[in-house]
Protein backbone atom coordinates (compact mmCIF):
# COMPACT_ATOMS: atom_id res chain seq x y z
CA UNK A 1 0.00 0.00 0.00
CA UNK A 2 1.53 3.58 -0.77
CA UNK A 3 2.13 5.85 1.72
CA UNK A 4 -0.83 8.21 0.72
CA UNK A 5 -3.37 5.39 0.76
CA UNK A 6 -2.20 4.52 4.20
CA UNK A 7 -2.93 7.88 5.79
CA UNK A 8 -6.53 8.20 4.06
CA UNK A 9 -7.43 4.97 5.18
CA UNK A 10 -6.03 5.24 8.31
CA UNK A 11 -8.72 9.16 8.79
CA UNK A 12 -11.33 7.08 7.59
CA UNK A 13 -10.92 4.59 10.26
CA UNK A 14 -10.58 7.26 12.92
CA UNK A 15 -13.88 8.82 11.39
CA UNK A 16 -15.62 5.80 11.66
CA UNK A 17 -14.60 5.32 15.20
CA UNK A 18 -15.62 8.43 16.31
CA UNK A 19 -19.04 7.88 15.11
CA UNK A 20 -20.47 6.22 18.52
CA UNK A 21 -19.20 8.94 20.35
CA UNK A 22 -20.45 11.59 18.04
CA UNK A 23 -24.02 9.67 18.08
CA UNK A 24 -24.45 9.77 21.86
CA UNK A 25 -23.40 13.40 22.01
CA UNK A 26 -26.33 13.81 19.90
CA UNK A 27 -28.57 11.61 21.90
CA UNK A 28 -27.29 13.71 24.77
CA UNK A 29 -27.98 17.05 23.47
CA UNK A 30 -31.39 16.27 21.94
CA UNK A 31 -32.22 15.00 25.43
CA UNK A 32 -33.46 11.69 23.14
CA UNK A 33 -31.73 9.18 25.93
CA UNK A 34 -35.12 8.39 27.18
CA UNK A 35 -36.19 7.61 31.22
CA UNK A 36 -33.47 5.86 32.07
CA UNK A 37 -30.37 7.56 30.10
CA UNK A 38 -27.41 7.02 32.57
CA UNK A 39 -28.31 3.61 31.50
CA UNK A 40 -28.36 3.92 28.56
CA UNK A 41 -25.06 5.70 28.16
CA UNK A 42 -22.90 3.27 30.31
CA UNK A 43 -24.77 0.45 27.96
CA UNK A 44 -23.87 1.63 24.81
CA UNK A 45 -20.50 2.89 25.55
CA UNK A 46 -19.47 -0.15 26.95
CA UNK A 47 -20.80 -1.93 24.00
CA UNK A 48 -18.65 -0.18 21.64
CA UNK A 49 -15.69 -0.73 23.23
CA UNK A 50 -16.09 -4.18 23.46
CA UNK A 51 -16.69 -4.05 20.10
CA UNK A 52 -13.67 -2.07 18.76
CA UNK A 53 -11.32 -4.06 21.31
CA UNK A 54 -12.96 -7.47 19.57
CA UNK A 55 -11.72 -6.12 16.31
CA UNK A 56 -8.30 -4.88 17.77
CA UNK A 57 -7.76 -8.65 18.39
CA UNK A 58 -9.06 -9.57 14.79
CA UNK A 59 -6.70 -8.01 13.03
CA UNK A 60 -3.76 -10.71 13.59
CA UNK A 61 -5.91 -13.80 12.32
CA UNK A 62 -6.62 -11.49 9.70
CA UNK A 63 -3.37 -10.67 8.77
CA UNK A 64 -2.57 -14.40 8.43
CA UNK A 65 -6.05 -15.25 7.10
CA UNK A 66 -5.21 -12.88 3.90
CA UNK A 67 -1.47 -13.38 4.02
CA UNK A 68 -1.41 -9.30 4.09
CA UNK A 69 -0.02 -7.18 6.23
CA UNK A 70 -1.65 -4.10 6.08
CA UNK A 71 -4.44 -5.21 8.89
CA UNK A 72 -1.31 -4.63 11.59
CA UNK A 73 -1.48 -0.63 10.05
CA UNK A 74 -4.83 -0.65 12.66
CA UNK A 75 -3.92 -3.16 15.31
CA UNK A 76 -3.03 -0.42 17.49
CA UNK A 77 -5.66 2.67 16.55
CA UNK A 78 -8.27 0.38 17.76
CA UNK A 79 -6.59 -1.04 20.97
CA UNK A 80 -6.28 2.88 22.20
CA UNK A 81 -9.75 3.47 20.64
CA UNK A 82 -11.30 0.19 22.58
CA UNK A 83 -9.16 1.73 25.78
CA UNK A 84 -10.84 5.04 24.95
CA UNK A 85 -14.74 3.98 24.62
CA UNK A 86 -14.43 1.55 27.63
CA UNK A 87 -12.41 4.42 30.10
CA UNK A 88 -15.68 6.43 28.83
CA UNK A 89 -17.68 3.87 29.91
CA UNK A 90 -16.15 3.57 33.61
CA UNK A 91 -16.74 7.48 34.08
CA UNK A 92 -20.45 7.25 32.67
CA UNK A 93 -20.82 4.58 35.19
CA UNK A 94 -19.07 6.68 37.99
CA UNK A 95 -20.59 10.29 37.02
CA UNK A 96 -23.89 9.24 35.19
CA UNK A 97 -25.24 6.23 36.64
CA UNK A 98 -23.53 6.15 40.75
CA UNK A 99 -23.69 10.17 40.53
CA UNK A 100 -20.37 10.16 41.85
CA UNK A 101 -21.54 9.29 45.30
CA UNK A 102 -18.60 7.40 47.15
CA UNK A 103 -21.26 5.13 49.19
CA UNK A 104 -22.98 3.93 45.91
CA UNK A 105 -19.97 3.22 44.24
CA UNK A 106 -18.28 1.24 46.81
CA UNK A 107 -21.43 -0.50 47.75
CA UNK A 108 -22.63 -1.16 44.27
CA UNK A 109 -18.96 -2.47 42.97
CA UNK A 110 -18.84 -5.01 46.57
CA UNK A 111 -22.38 -6.36 45.62
CA UNK A 112 -22.07 -6.53 42.17
CA UNK A 113 -19.56 -8.80 41.27
CA UNK A 114 -19.37 -8.12 37.25
CA UNK A 115 -18.45 -4.35 38.25
CA UNK A 116 -14.95 -5.92 39.75
CA UNK A 117 -14.35 -8.23 36.73
CA UNK A 118 -14.92 -5.44 34.32
CA UNK A 119 -12.72 -3.00 36.21
CA UNK A 120 -10.07 -5.63 36.30
CA UNK A 121 -10.12 -5.94 32.62
CA UNK A 122 -9.75 -2.16 31.77
CA UNK A 123 -6.94 -2.38 34.23
CA UNK A 124 -5.15 -4.92 32.37
CA UNK A 125 -5.15 -2.32 29.47
CA UNK A 126 -3.50 0.44 31.53
CA UNK A 127 0.31 -0.56 31.03
CA UNK A 128 -0.79 -1.76 27.21
CA UNK A 129 -1.39 2.11 26.59
CA UNK A 130 1.55 3.07 28.16
CA UNK A 131 3.98 0.94 25.99
CA UNK A 132 1.59 1.54 22.57
CA UNK A 133 4.02 4.08 21.55
CA UNK A 134 7.23 2.48 18.92
CA UNK A 135 9.64 4.21 21.87
CA UNK A 136 8.56 1.57 24.13
CA UNK A 137 7.84 -0.91 22.03
CA UNK A 138 11.79 -0.82 20.83
CA UNK A 139 13.06 -0.21 24.19
CA UNK A 140 11.00 -3.51 25.52
CA UNK A 141 12.06 -5.80 22.44
CA UNK A 142 10.45 -9.22 23.47
CA UNK A 143 9.46 -8.57 26.83
CA UNK A 144 6.93 -6.24 24.40
CA UNK A 145 5.06 -9.18 23.00
CA UNK A 146 4.91 -11.20 26.25
CA UNK A 147 3.25 -8.04 28.09
CA UNK A 148 0.47 -7.40 25.24
CA UNK A 149 -0.77 -10.38 25.33
CA UNK A 150 -2.33 -9.24 28.49
CA UNK A 151 -4.68 -8.07 26.03
CA UNK A 152 -6.20 -12.12 25.63
CA UNK A 153 -6.55 -12.46 29.46
CA UNK A 154 -8.60 -8.56 29.37
CA UNK A 155 -10.95 -9.78 26.73
CA UNK A 156 -11.47 -13.03 28.26
CA UNK A 157 -12.76 -10.80 31.53
CA UNK A 158 -14.50 -8.43 29.44
CA UNK A 159 -16.62 -11.52 27.86
CA UNK A 160 -17.18 -12.76 31.67
CA UNK A 161 -18.23 -9.20 32.43
CA UNK A 162 -21.04 -9.08 29.74
CA UNK A 163 -22.19 -12.46 30.41
CA UNK A 164 -22.41 -11.58 34.06
CA UNK A 165 -24.53 -8.78 33.66
CA UNK A 166 -26.97 -10.49 30.97
CA UNK A 167 -30.26 -11.51 32.32
CA UNK A 168 -31.66 -13.81 30.35
CA UNK A 169 -30.90 -12.81 26.97
CA UNK A 170 -27.66 -14.47 25.98
CA UNK A 171 -27.61 -13.44 22.00
CA UNK A 172 -25.06 -10.59 22.90
CA UNK A 173 -22.58 -12.61 24.98
CA UNK A 174 -22.79 -15.87 22.90
CA UNK A 175 -21.72 -13.43 19.78
CA UNK A 176 -18.86 -12.13 21.28
CA UNK A 177 -17.95 -15.36 23.05
CA UNK A 178 -17.81 -17.23 19.62
CA UNK A 179 -15.73 -14.47 17.99
CA UNK A 180 -13.63 -14.27 20.41
CA UNK A 181 -12.21 -18.23 20.71
CA UNK A 182 -12.71 -18.45 16.61
CA UNK A 183 -9.79 -15.69 16.62
CA UNK A 184 -8.04 -17.70 19.72
CA UNK A 185 -8.32 -20.47 17.68
CA UNK A 186 -7.15 -18.71 14.60
CA UNK A 187 -4.18 -17.64 16.34
CA UNK A 188 -3.18 -20.70 18.03
CA UNK A 189 -3.33 -22.46 14.68
CA UNK A 190 -1.03 -20.32 13.08
CA UNK A 191 1.24 -20.82 15.93
CA UNK A 192 1.00 -24.31 15.68
CA UNK A 193 1.81 -24.36 11.71
CA UNK A 194 4.51 -21.93 12.06
CA UNK A 195 6.58 -24.14 14.77
CA UNK A 196 6.45 -27.16 12.30
CA UNK B 1 -57.62 -8.92 58.11
CA UNK B 2 -56.51 -5.45 57.85
CA UNK B 3 -55.80 -3.98 60.92
CA UNK B 4 -57.85 -0.14 61.81
CA UNK B 5 -55.12 1.05 63.65
CA UNK B 6 -53.90 3.98 61.67
CA UNK B 7 -51.30 2.87 58.89
CA UNK B 8 -48.00 5.16 58.35
CA UNK B 9 -49.59 5.99 54.42
CA UNK B 10 -53.09 6.32 55.78
CA UNK B 11 -54.36 10.29 55.38
CA UNK B 12 -54.44 12.38 58.22
CA UNK B 13 -57.61 14.95 58.90
CA UNK B 14 -55.31 17.73 57.16
CA UNK B 15 -54.47 15.36 53.81
CA UNK B 16 -58.01 14.14 52.95
CA UNK B 17 -58.52 15.27 49.48
CA UNK B 18 -59.44 19.54 49.36
CA UNK B 19 -61.67 20.88 46.19
CA UNK B 20 -58.06 21.92 44.91
CA UNK B 21 -56.50 18.40 44.89
CA UNK B 22 -59.50 17.18 43.20
CA UNK B 23 -59.30 19.88 40.77
CA UNK B 24 -55.34 18.83 40.09
CA UNK B 25 -56.93 15.19 39.83
CA UNK B 26 -59.33 16.58 37.13
CA UNK B 27 -56.43 18.54 35.26
CA UNK B 28 -54.19 15.31 34.62
CA UNK B 29 -57.80 13.44 33.60
CA UNK B 30 -57.96 16.36 31.34
CA UNK B 31 -54.12 15.93 30.12
CA UNK B 32 -54.83 12.42 29.55
CA UNK B 33 -57.91 12.88 27.22
CA UNK B 34 -60.47 11.71 29.32
CA UNK B 35 -62.75 14.81 30.41
CA UNK B 36 -61.60 16.86 27.28
CA UNK B 37 -64.49 14.93 25.51
CA UNK B 38 -61.62 13.24 23.13
CA UNK B 39 -62.83 10.48 24.39
CA UNK B 40 -66.27 10.98 25.08
CA UNK B 41 -66.58 12.01 20.87
CA UNK B 42 -64.97 9.05 19.76
CA UNK B 43 -67.81 6.14 20.49
CA UNK B 44 -70.18 8.57 18.68
CA UNK B 45 -67.91 7.91 15.08
CA UNK B 46 -68.43 4.06 15.64
CA UNK B 47 -72.03 2.93 15.35
CA UNK B 48 -71.81 -0.06 17.32
CA UNK B 49 -69.38 0.87 20.01
CA UNK B 50 -71.82 1.17 23.10
CA UNK B 51 -71.16 -2.95 23.46
CA UNK B 52 -67.31 -2.33 23.43
CA UNK B 53 -65.70 -3.01 26.93
CA UNK B 54 -63.72 0.06 26.46
CA UNK B 55 -66.74 2.34 26.04
CA UNK B 56 -68.17 0.52 29.15
CA UNK B 57 -64.81 1.14 30.64
CA UNK B 58 -63.99 4.77 29.78
CA UNK B 59 -67.77 5.87 31.42
CA UNK B 60 -66.98 3.77 34.56
CA UNK B 61 -63.76 5.49 35.14
CA UNK B 62 -64.69 8.77 34.81
CA UNK B 63 -67.05 7.77 37.74
CA UNK B 64 -64.26 6.26 39.63
CA UNK B 65 -63.05 6.58 43.35
CA UNK B 66 -60.44 8.39 44.26
CA UNK B 67 -58.07 6.50 46.80
CA UNK B 68 -57.57 8.05 50.40
CA UNK B 69 -54.19 6.62 50.88
CA UNK B 70 -51.87 9.78 49.48
CA UNK B 71 -48.18 9.08 48.82
CA UNK B 72 -46.16 12.10 48.50
CA UNK B 73 -43.91 11.05 46.24
CA UNK B 74 -43.82 12.86 42.58
CA UNK B 75 -45.85 10.62 39.92
CA UNK B 76 -43.48 9.19 37.11
CA UNK B 77 -44.57 11.26 33.92
CA UNK B 78 -47.31 8.76 31.47
CA UNK B 79 -44.65 9.13 28.60
CA UNK B 80 -41.96 7.23 30.46
CA UNK B 81 -44.98 4.63 32.01
CA UNK B 82 -46.02 3.69 28.52
CA UNK B 83 -42.29 3.84 26.62
CA UNK B 84 -40.00 2.41 29.59
CA UNK B 85 -41.41 -1.55 30.37
CA UNK B 86 -40.22 -4.84 31.13
CA UNK B 87 -42.62 -7.04 28.79
CA UNK B 88 -40.75 -9.90 27.31
CA UNK B 89 -43.42 -10.75 25.39
CA UNK B 90 -42.47 -8.15 23.41
CA UNK B 91 -38.47 -8.14 23.52
CA UNK B 92 -35.90 -7.83 26.42
CA UNK B 93 -35.50 -4.11 25.45
CA UNK B 94 -36.81 -1.46 28.09
CA UNK B 95 -38.54 -0.07 24.95
CA UNK B 96 -39.24 -3.40 22.72
CA UNK B 97 -42.68 -2.97 24.63
CA UNK B 98 -43.91 -0.01 23.05
CA UNK B 99 -42.11 -0.49 19.55
CA UNK B 100 -43.41 -4.22 19.30
CA UNK B 101 -46.99 -3.69 20.39
CA UNK B 102 -48.18 -1.05 17.88
CA UNK B 103 -50.03 -3.72 16.12
CA UNK B 104 -51.49 -5.42 19.15
CA UNK B 105 -55.17 -5.98 18.59
CA UNK B 106 -56.55 -6.73 22.55
CA UNK B 107 -59.79 -8.42 21.02
CA UNK B 108 -60.96 -10.93 21.36
CA UNK B 109 -60.32 -11.40 25.02
CA UNK B 110 -61.85 -13.18 27.97
CA UNK B 111 -60.56 -14.50 30.86
CA UNK B 112 -61.29 -18.05 32.32
CA UNK B 113 -61.39 -19.00 35.84
CA UNK B 114 -60.42 -22.08 36.81
CA UNK B 115 -59.53 -24.12 39.98
CA UNK B 116 -61.12 -24.28 43.14
CA UNK B 117 -64.09 -22.22 42.99
CA UNK B 118 -67.81 -22.61 42.59
CA UNK B 119 -68.19 -20.76 39.97
CA UNK B 120 -65.38 -21.65 37.17
CA UNK B 121 -65.75 -20.21 33.92
CA UNK B 122 -64.86 -17.66 30.77
CA UNK B 123 -65.43 -14.31 31.39
CA UNK B 124 -65.63 -11.62 29.54
CA UNK B 125 -64.04 -8.12 30.33
CA UNK B 126 -66.93 -6.07 30.63
CA UNK B 127 -68.62 -9.40 33.55
CA UNK B 128 -65.65 -8.93 35.12
CA UNK B 129 -65.28 -5.34 36.19
CA UNK B 130 -69.13 -4.19 35.22
CA UNK B 131 -70.07 -4.91 39.22
CA UNK B 132 -66.53 -3.43 40.54
CA UNK B 133 -66.16 0.09 41.36
CA UNK B 134 -62.95 1.30 40.09
CA UNK B 135 -60.56 3.37 42.24
CA UNK B 136 -57.73 5.80 41.21
CA UNK B 137 -54.95 4.33 43.25
CA UNK B 138 -51.22 5.60 43.52
CA UNK B 139 -48.94 3.10 44.03
CA UNK B 140 -44.79 3.01 44.37
CA UNK B 141 -43.67 0.42 41.65
CA UNK B 142 -40.29 -1.08 42.21
CA UNK B 143 -38.52 -3.07 39.43
CA UNK B 144 -36.21 -6.25 40.61
CA UNK B 145 -33.39 -4.64 38.71
CA UNK B 146 -33.37 -1.55 41.38
CA UNK B 147 -35.28 1.35 39.67
CA UNK B 148 -38.93 2.71 40.68
CA UNK B 149 -41.57 4.57 39.75
CA UNK B 150 -44.70 6.46 40.95
CA UNK B 151 -47.99 5.26 38.86
CA UNK B 152 -51.34 6.36 39.05
CA UNK B 153 -53.41 3.29 38.43
CA UNK B 154 -57.56 2.49 37.54
CA UNK B 155 -58.62 -1.00 39.35
CA UNK B 156 -60.62 -2.70 41.44
CA UNK B 157 -59.04 -5.05 44.15
CA UNK B 158 -59.10 -8.79 43.24
CA UNK B 159 -60.17 -9.20 46.42
CA UNK B 160 -63.67 -8.38 45.31
CA UNK B 161 -63.07 -10.07 42.37
CA UNK B 162 -62.07 -13.36 43.90
CA UNK B 163 -65.13 -13.64 46.28
CA UNK B 164 -67.59 -13.81 43.03
CA UNK B 165 -66.06 -17.15 41.61
CA UNK B 166 -66.43 -18.57 45.76
CA UNK B 167 -63.28 -20.06 46.37
CA UNK B 168 -63.72 -23.02 48.14
CA UNK B 169 -61.18 -23.84 51.40
CA UNK B 170 -58.81 -25.54 49.11
CA UNK B 171 -57.93 -22.78 47.20
CA UNK B 172 -54.55 -21.67 49.33
CA UNK B 173 -52.68 -20.22 46.15
CA UNK B 174 -53.79 -18.28 43.50
CA UNK B 175 -52.31 -18.83 39.83
CA UNK B 176 -52.13 -16.34 37.13
CA UNK B 177 -51.66 -16.79 32.95
CA UNK B 178 -50.90 -13.79 30.71
CA UNK B 179 -51.92 -14.88 27.24
CA UNK B 180 -50.14 -17.17 24.98
CA UNK B 181 -50.95 -16.24 21.64
CA UNK B 182 -47.46 -16.15 18.89
CA UNK B 183 -49.02 -13.85 17.12
CA UNK B 184 -49.88 -11.01 18.99
CA UNK B 185 -46.72 -11.33 21.39
CA UNK B 186 -43.65 -12.07 18.69
CA UNK B 187 -40.93 -13.12 21.77
CA UNK B 188 -43.74 -15.85 21.95
CA UNK B 189 -42.54 -17.33 18.79
CA UNK B 190 -38.41 -16.64 18.29
CA UNK B 191 -36.55 -19.72 19.00
CA UNK B 192 -34.18 -17.57 20.97
CA UNK B 193 -36.56 -16.95 23.64
CA UNK B 194 -35.58 -19.15 26.75
CA UNK B 195 -38.99 -18.42 28.66
CA UNK B 196 -41.49 -21.13 28.90
CA UNK B 197 -44.29 -19.22 28.03
CA UNK B 198 -46.91 -18.53 28.79
CA UNK B 199 -45.83 -16.31 31.84
CA UNK B 200 -47.17 -17.60 34.96
CA UNK B 201 -47.47 -15.63 38.42
CA UNK B 202 -48.28 -16.44 42.08
CA UNK B 203 -50.03 -15.50 45.17
CA UNK B 204 -50.32 -16.83 48.73
CA UNK B 205 -54.85 -16.58 48.87
CA UNK B 206 -54.02 -13.91 51.77
CA UNK B 207 -51.84 -12.01 49.90
CA UNK B 208 -54.19 -11.59 46.59
CA UNK B 209 -57.16 -11.26 49.28
CA UNK B 210 -55.69 -8.32 50.62
CA UNK B 211 -56.85 -5.06 50.28
CA UNK B 212 -53.81 -3.37 48.36
CA UNK B 213 -54.02 -5.52 46.00
CA UNK B 214 -55.47 -4.51 42.57
CA UNK B 215 -56.46 -5.74 39.39
CA UNK B 216 -55.67 -2.99 37.10
CA UNK B 217 -57.87 -1.61 33.81
CA UNK B 218 -56.00 1.86 33.40
CA UNK B 219 -53.08 3.77 34.13
CA UNK B 220 -53.64 7.69 34.15
CA UNK B 221 -57.45 7.64 33.61
CA UNK B 222 -57.17 5.98 30.24
CA UNK B 223 -57.33 2.34 29.56
CA UNK B 224 -54.14 0.59 29.67
CA UNK B 225 -52.04 0.59 26.37
CA UNK B 226 -50.71 -3.62 25.12
CA UNK B 227 -46.96 -2.58 26.78
CA UNK B 228 -48.58 -2.10 29.84
CA UNK B 229 -50.68 -5.24 29.73
CA UNK B 230 -54.10 -4.38 28.28
CA UNK B 231 -56.66 -5.26 28.88
CA UNK B 232 -56.27 -6.70 32.83
CA UNK B 233 -53.06 -6.79 34.90
CA UNK B 234 -51.83 -7.28 38.54
CA UNK B 235 -50.78 -4.92 40.81
CA UNK B 236 -48.80 -5.94 43.90
CA UNK B 237 -47.68 -2.90 45.00
CA UNK B 238 -45.43 -3.79 47.86
CA UNK B 239 -43.20 -7.14 45.85
CA UNK B 240 -40.93 -7.03 42.88
CA UNK B 241 -42.42 -5.45 39.65
CA UNK B 242 -42.16 -9.25 37.58
CA UNK B 243 -45.33 -11.04 40.47
CA UNK B 244 -47.32 -8.07 39.05
CA UNK B 245 -48.68 -10.33 36.13
CA UNK B 246 -49.69 -8.79 32.73
CA UNK B 247 -52.34 -9.33 29.90
CA UNK B 248 -53.93 -11.92 32.33
CA UNK B 249 -56.18 -14.70 30.70
CA UNK B 250 -56.56 -17.45 33.60
CA UNK B 251 -56.65 -17.35 37.10
CA UNK B 252 -56.74 -20.19 38.89
CA UNK B 253 -57.26 -21.12 42.69
CA UNK B 254 -55.23 -23.92 43.26
CA UNK B 255 -54.09 -26.05 46.57
CA UNK B 256 -50.48 -25.77 46.01
CA UNK B 257 -48.04 -23.30 45.59
CA UNK B 258 -47.51 -22.15 41.91
CA UNK B 259 -43.93 -21.98 40.07
CA UNK B 260 -44.00 -18.55 38.98
CA UNK B 261 -41.42 -18.22 36.01
CA UNK B 262 -38.75 -16.30 37.22
CA UNK B 263 -38.22 -18.84 39.76
CA UNK B 264 -38.44 -21.51 37.21
CA UNK B 265 -35.81 -19.34 35.30
CA UNK B 266 -34.21 -18.85 38.11
CA UNK B 267 -34.46 -19.69 42.02
CA UNK B 268 -31.58 -19.02 43.05
CA UNK B 269 -32.28 -14.82 42.01
CA UNK B 270 -35.54 -14.69 41.72
CA UNK B 271 -38.50 -16.61 44.72
CA UNK B 272 -42.02 -17.19 44.77
CA UNK B 273 -42.67 -13.87 47.58
CA UNK B 274 -40.45 -11.47 46.04
CA UNK B 275 -41.26 -8.16 48.50
CA UNK B 276 -39.59 -5.48 48.03
CA UNK B 277 -36.86 -5.78 50.74
CA UNK B 278 -33.88 -3.74 51.40
CA UNK B 279 -32.53 -6.02 53.40
CA UNK B 280 -31.96 -9.41 50.95
CA UNK B 281 -29.62 -8.39 47.99
CA UNK B 282 -30.28 -9.97 45.15
CA UNK B 283 -27.19 -11.96 44.09
CA UNK B 284 -25.37 -9.78 41.31
CA UNK B 285 -26.92 -6.25 43.14
CA UNK B 286 -27.87 -4.67 46.40
CA UNK B 287 -31.41 -4.05 46.57
CA UNK B 288 -31.13 -1.14 49.33
CA UNK B 289 -31.64 1.28 47.27
CA UNK B 290 -33.50 2.48 43.73
CA UNK B 291 -33.08 5.14 40.94
CA UNK B 292 -36.89 6.65 41.07
CA UNK B 293 -37.53 7.42 37.18
CA UNK B 294 -36.95 9.25 35.32
CA UNK B 295 -33.82 10.31 36.08
CA UNK B 296 -31.37 12.67 34.56
CA UNK B 297 -27.63 11.99 33.57
CA UNK B 298 -26.45 14.64 36.09
CA UNK B 299 -28.90 13.05 38.75
CA UNK B 300 -29.54 9.45 38.71
CA UNK B 301 -31.98 10.03 41.29
CA UNK B 302 -30.76 7.12 43.98
CA UNK B 303 -33.35 7.12 47.22
CA UNK B 304 -33.25 4.24 49.95
CA UNK B 305 -35.65 1.24 49.04
CA UNK B 306 -38.08 0.86 52.22
CA UNK B 307 -39.55 -2.37 53.17
CA UNK B 308 -42.16 -3.64 51.72
CA UNK B 309 -41.81 -1.04 49.27
CA UNK B 310 -43.26 1.60 52.25
CA UNK B 311 -46.38 -0.84 52.41
CA UNK B 312 -44.88 -2.24 55.95
CA UNK B 313 -47.60 -0.96 57.82
CA UNK B 314 -50.01 -2.65 55.81
CA UNK B 315 -48.84 -6.16 54.97
CA UNK B 316 -46.09 -6.71 57.13
CA UNK B 317 -48.53 -9.26 59.12
CA UNK B 318 -48.85 -11.39 56.21
CA UNK B 319 -45.27 -12.87 57.08
CA UNK B 320 -45.42 -12.81 60.38
CA UNK B 321 -42.87 -15.44 61.74
CA UNK B 322 -41.49 -16.19 58.23
CA UNK B 323 -37.50 -16.17 57.48
CA UNK B 324 -37.44 -13.59 54.74
CA UNK B 325 -34.10 -13.89 53.96
CA UNK B 326 -34.79 -17.72 52.89
CA UNK B 327 -38.23 -16.62 51.41
CA UNK B 328 -37.27 -14.02 49.41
Amino acid sequence: MKKAQRIWLKVLVHLALVMPALWLVYLIVSQSLGTDPAEKVVRDLGFAGACILWLSLAMTPLKRLTQSSDWILFRRLLGLWSFTYLSLHLLAFLVFWAGLDVAIILEEVSERPYIIVGLSAWLLMVPLVFTSTRKARRQLGRRWVTLHKLVYLSALLGLLHIFWFSKLDFVQPIVFGVLLFVMFGLRFKGRAQRSK
Amino acid sequence: MLIRSKAKSEPRSFEITSETQYLSRREWLKKAGILGGGLLAAPALSQAASNDWRDILRTKMQSSKQWPHKISDELTPYEDVISFNNFYEFGTGKNDPIQNSKDFKVDPWSVRIEGEVGKPGRYSLEDLFKSQTLEDRVYRFRCVEAWSMVVPWVGFPLADLLKRFEPTSKAKYVRFETMLDPKRFPAQRTARSTIDWPYVEGLRIDEAMHPLTLMVVGVYGKTLLPQNGAPLRLMVPWKYGFKSIKSIVKIELVEKQPINTWQQLAANEYGFYANVNPDVSHPRWSQARERRLPNSLWNPNWIPTQKFNGYEDQVASLYKGMNLEKLY
